[in-house]
């Protein structure tokens, strides 16, 4: 079964191939075009576009495998750019302050999402969905439906470190993936986040801390989810209350994609951030077949069922032989 | 576990993707065909409306498709965001920049915010033009629509004109859309003008047709001798039920836009005066102008009234009838 | 001679629950069916119930063979069931649970004055005041299991079998019930009834059937005989000959000096276990034995720290622990082997090296993984606990029972415990891994290890421990030193019978 999940790594990556080359041959454009797809300023911008799922996705695929749920990561997104825009445009701290700020608003969330789970024990979907409620309803206050304008306080040409703005989101959730990925492969803590997930009661039996390691996972959900909504601030320039609506189903879908199962216990996040691209890459590409707009959604649910049965059948053909 | 496996799972996705592409709405071309010298290349244009879910911007594409058909050598590529949301508009102006259409003609929820990315554009050799909603702050190279200023003014003076100068007047818009700002701004203008009427109130719609009908019933118990209601956008006459408790001897209706059912409530008697805008006009028009800029003939001004039809009783049968004309196709 | 059971064989994969059964009950007689855990009894109320379906054999009913294959067409047939575990839905009424499922309806719509009427008349017949719209949830333990029988009465059933049915009633609400029961054999009603307590069956029962390890053993008319002759039948197997190191091993009376290394101390949990005292010494392996519903695994997982007592403490060494959670137990060298070890001990989405070595990494190890040490251990251990497996990297669900089971022991003995304790330990284990496992536990113990072993094998407990300790609901019975015990003496404290003279 190691094969399994190799196998289940690689076809992720095999269905983003799949994908590339597939719109790259559908789109190609009459000779003596550039091709609208396959180009390095198109491929910056998906990737770019995707990153703001991708940093949330390492968050959710940690949850997920623990065997809990995150619904809230879209709202924390909103509030901690909403937090970070009153406090760098409207009470005009400085830009790291205000980072930090954001920061930790995601912590805090993440924080209010462990006592619920942990302590008080209530499922994770209603926790984080009562949590998601909080934190969007707090942005909308803050706001009362105005939006702040970042990029107009930023400095033009302002590059982070030395890098374009532009490059920034990418990068961040490269480093966060790969982060993560080596937390949750060579760390202990990482095999009693894959422990609680494939059974929680055998955890507790063989003397994991199942409480600290399960407010960890919503911490680090909460603290990813904030990072993702300054990212997206500094990158679109604007902070409003209903920013990354929806965004977490996007988020879970694409964990999901990327190898996760809902019932726990499997996963990886170098997948979700994957899954996170091949999303990217459709929402990218099908703009561009004319009539196709409205398909958008319809695909991405298409897709995301072939996946998963996919999945499903892989996984009961390995555990018959 | 081998890789027969992998295959069939790429394979499967891959199907789904060319199934989902090409199972598009009838009249989508498959893969492009190889052409050859003799067949010229079709130009893609990207019409990008303020959002999917607004019901006026359904006849641009109408108007855009048909342009489309006539001219024979022209794509249209419709898309923007699924509700108003100035951040996935932007998102969408910028996949198309590098995905080097030939031309975009968008209608901005805000156009200071749009202005930077329209500008790359255009310095990426993508001409730009704007329709119903104007970024004049860009190097756009072309706008066509109303004249917002002048159009609200309009509104404003038939509003006095029906109120004979006098009454309760109560306003409705959507802030964050600058066209809109602008034909407010158009509205208070002309009303300022007549010390009879005063402005009790000015609502916000947040783009949500659906709030009107409440929206007028809070305004009306909160307001009961109210005179009027002016809106700067079509919102109150895009469904039948919005003006259901409007008593035309008291209160009149002075409104944007004559997307239907506008005009049947129009006859109905709740609404008085409709100021429709060239709908189709804005599809059609925005290709008609990408197309002449493509092929070397810029248009005459930066500026383009499209004018505003001014929609009563009694002209209502021939601007339907006219309108008819339009929807099918000359 | 009117319910006949012919010839009735079951297996279930490698398990033969059911050995060619044959014995016949009488019309209108009460008729008790006996055995130990295991011996077959709820395999064949099973098939009487339609649940399952038997491989071979036949039932008869006044001559004419029926079988039910669904709980539905057993109620069709006249059989009403009450059930050990109360199935009962809290939040319906009391009609709503005696019709759950075979509503009564007109033109489609539920009959409620009808279903209303006929749950008065049921409970009427049973003497029982209880409002028919009351919500189950309000009733006393007694009433609800009380309601298990209304519900097979509510339809005219011919054979009523009842199983464990006095569980959770005091002697007064069982003589009720016994009451009710002679009434219904008047009527003619059939009375199958299953209980692991002698006397009552003696004051109710006609006939007494025996079954042991799946087989039928004799059917004894209650007036000829006592409890010790039912009692000797429900055992009389052989009891294996102990390992010839038995006389040898393991620590004796004088051998336990000083503080036990594990003790409890009127340990109680309400609901499950009252005043448990007792002591396990290091060295030796002491054996809890108990019928099902004595409380003995609740015991254990309280000592590891599971759940928190609400009464009395737990001793290491004499000095009292608080354990809050198994990462406090085992951290303190008390680890628990548990009775279900899919549910339990088994991770099935890591490999077998993971499920090794997790909870000594998870006690000792750093914040990294360190790989290589794991492996090394894990392949130690599949050697020194003769583990058949493809590997360390085999995942567990492609492990035998026996060889799974051995996997959890060795997983916690490698985190180098001080007590050791094992519920239920060769469970649904092959006979070869028992006797290894078996094996082990001794070699352990001889090293100084302190076990504690819940089982209700009986042959198990007598040839594992050194001392018994017998639970029966709730409370210790007795202890008895293992070289002087018998199959029978342990039986009797287990199940409220009196040794007689």
């Amino acid at each position: 079964m190691k094969q399994l999940r190799a196998m289940r790594e690689l076809s992720t990556v095999a269905i983003l191939i799949a994908e590339v080359v597939f719109f790259a041959w559908y789109l190609s454009p009459e000779a003596g075009r550039a091709h609208p797809f396959l180009n390095a300023d198109n491929a910056l911008l998906i990737l770019k576009y995707s990153s703001i799922y991708g940093i949330a996705a390492v968050g959710a695929a940690v949850v997920i495998i623990s065997g809990g749920i995150d619904l809230a990561p879209g709202a924390v997104i909103a509030l901690s750019g909403v937090v970070m825009g009153q406090l760098y445009v409207a009470d005009s701290w400085a830009l790291m302050p205000s980072l930090a700020a954001g920061l930790l608003i995601g912590l805090a969330s993440g924080l209010l999402t462990s006592l619920l789970v942990v302590i008080v024990k209530l499922p994770p979907f209603i926790a984080t969905l009562g949590v998601m409620g909080i934190t969007r309803g707090v942005a909308f206050i803050i706001t009362e439906g105005r939006y702040y304008d970042v990029s107009g306080r930023l400095p033009p040409g302002w590059q982070p470190m030395g890098v374009p703005i532009d490059w920034l989101a990418p990068i961040v959730m490269f480093a966060m993936a790969a982060i993560f990925q080596i937390l949750m492969t060579r760390f202990q803590w990482g095999r009693a986040v894959f422990s609680i997930g494939g059974n929680e009661t055998a955890a507790l039996f063989s003397g994991i801390a199942i409480g600290r390691v399960k407010a960890s996972v919503y911490v680090i959900s909460g603290v990813l989810a904030s990072l993702a909504g300054i990212v997206l601030v500094l990158v679109q320039g604007q902070a409003k209350a209903d920013l990354a609506t929806g965004y977490e189903l996007d988020i879970i879908a694409s964990a999901v994609v990327g190898g996760a199962s809902l019932a726990g216990g499997r996963g990886s996040v170098m997948g979700a951030v994957l899954g996170t691209l091949i999303f990217g890459v459709l929402r990218n590409a099908l703009p561009q077949i004319p009539g196709a707009t409205f398909y958008d959604r319809l695909i991405v649910g298409v897709v995301v069922i072939i996946i998963v049965v996919a999945d499903q059948l892989l996984l009961r053909r390995s555990q018959k032989s | 576990m081998n890789r027969a496996r992998l295959v069939v799972l790429s394979l499967l996705f891959a199907a789904g993707c060319g199934a989902g592409a090409g199972g598009c709405v009838i009249g989508c071309p498959g893969p492009p065909p190889r052409t050859d010298a003799a067949t010229p290349r079709k130009m893609r244009f990207a019409i990008i409306p303020k959002a999917l879910d607004i019901p006026v911007f359904n006849y641009a594409k109408i108007g855009a498709d048909r342009a489309a058909k006539e001219y024979g050598d022209v794509e249209v590529l419709w898309n923007a965001p699924l509700s108003a949301d100035q951040l996935k508009q932007k998102e969408i102006l910028e996949s198309y920049i590098t995905q080097r259409v030939d031309g975009i003609a968008i209608s901005s929820l805000n156009g200071e915010f749009l202005a930077e990315t329209i500008n790359r554009a255009i310095d990426a050799g993508i001409p730009v033009t704007t329709w119903d909603s104007d970024a004049p702050t860009s190097k756009r190279i072309v706008f066509y629509g109303v004249d917002d200023l002048a159009s609200g003014r309009i509104l404003g003076e038939q509003a006095i004109k029906l109120l004979n100068g006098k009454g309760k007047v109560a306003l409705i818009t959507s802030y964050g859309a600058t066209n809109l700002e602008n034909r407010l701004k158009g509205v208070k203008e002309a009303l300022a003008k007549a010390p009879g009427i005063q402005i009790v109130e000015t609502y916000d719609i947040k783009e949500d047709t659906i709030r009107a009908a409440e929206i007028i019933a809070t305004g009306s118990r909160r307001y009961p001798d109210l005179a009027a209601w002016v809106s700067v956008g079509g919102w109150p006459v895009f469904t039948r039920n919005a003006l259901a408790n409007i008593d035309p001897s008291k209160t009149k209706v002075i409104c944007f836009d004559t997307i239907s059912p506008a005009l049947d409530i129009l006859r109905e008697g709740k609404v008085q005066v409709l100021l429709g805008q060239k709908y189709f006009g804005w599809g059609s028009e925005s290709v008609r102008l990408l197309r002449d800029i493509k092929q070397g003939r810029n248009p005459p001004a930066a500026i383009i009234d499209s004018g505003v039809d001014v929609v009563t009783k009694e002209n209502v049968d021939a601007y339907e009838q006219q309108w008819k004309k339009m929807e099918i196709g000359k | 001679m009117s319910l006949q059971f012919d010839r009735i064989e079951k297996t279930f994969g490698a398990v033969n629950a059911l050995r060619g059964v044959s014995f016949d009950v009488a019309e209108g007689e009460a008729h008790a069916l006996v055995g130990e855990n295991g011996a077959g009894k709820s395999t064949l109320l099973k098939i009487l119930a339609g649940l399952v379906r038997a491989d071979r054999g036949e039932i008869r009913w006044r001559g004419q063979p029926f079988a039910s294959s669904s709980p539905r067409e057993a109620i069709e047939h006249g059989i009403g069931m009450v059930y050990q575990e109360m199935l009962c839905l809290p939040n319906l009424s009391v009609s709503a649970n005696i019709f759950c499922g075979r509503e009564i309806t007109r033109g489609g719509r539920l009959d409620e004055p009808a279903m209303r009427a006929r749950t008065r008349a049921v409970l009427d017949r049973l003497s029982l005041r209880i409002d028919p719209d009351a919500p189950a949830e309000s009733l006393s333990a007694a009433h609800r299991q009380l309601l298990q029988v209304a519900r097979a009465l509510a339809f005219d059933c011919r054979i009523l079998v009842l199983d464990e049915p006095t569980t959770a009633l005091t002697d007064a609400e069982a003589d009720h019930l016994f009451d009710v029961l002679r009434e219904l054999k008047k009527g003619g009603t059939t009375i199958l009834y299953v209980s692991h307590r002698i006397p009552e069956v003696f004051r109710l029962c006609d006939r007494i059937t025996v079954l042991r390890d799946g087989a039928f053993v004799d059917t004894f008319t209650t007036a000829t005989v006592n409890t010790n002759d039912i009692v000797k039948a429900m055992v009389g197997r052989e009891i294996p000959t102990r390992a010839p190191l038995a006389e040898a091993q393991g620590a004796n009376a004088e051998s336990r000096k000083g503080e036990p290394r594990l003790s409890t101390n009127r340990l109680t949990r309400a609901g499950h276990f009252r005043s448990i005292s007792l002591g396990v010494w290091s060295g030796e392996i002491a054996g809890l034995f108990g019928l099902v519903g004595s409380g003995r695994s609740e015991l254990l997982e309280t000592i590891f720290g599971l759940h928190a007592p609400t009464a009395g403490e737990i001793c290491l060494d004499g000095a009292p622990v608080t354990f809050r959670s198994p990462r406090d137990a085992a951290r303190a060298g008390v680890v628990l082997v548990p009775e279900e070890r899919h549910r339990q001990a088994l991770l099935f989405n890591l490999d077998l090296r993971h499920n090794l070595v997790i909870p000594k990494s998870a006690l000792t190890g750093g914040a990294l993984i360190d790989s290589r040490g794991e492996c090394r251990d894990a392949e130690r251990m599949l050697g020194d606990w003769r583990i058949k497996a493809a590997g360390i990297e085999a995942f567990p669900d492609s492990l035998s029972g026996g060889n799974q089971q051995k996997a959890v022991v060795a997983k916690w003995m490698a985190t180098r415990p001080r007590v050791l304790l094992l519920d239920e330990p060769t469970k649904g284990v092959d006979v070869g891994a028992k006797f290894e496992i078996h094996e082990m536990i001794r070699a352990r113990a001889r090293e100084g290890l302190a076990v504690l072993v819940v089982s209700s094998d009986l042959p198990e407990i007598l040839s594992l421990a050194d001392r018994i300790l017998v639970m029966k609901e709730g409370e210790l019975q007795g202890e008895l030193d293992a070289a002087s015990a018998t199959e029978e003496s342990v039986m009797h404290l287990a199940t409220h019978a009196v040794v007689s003279a």
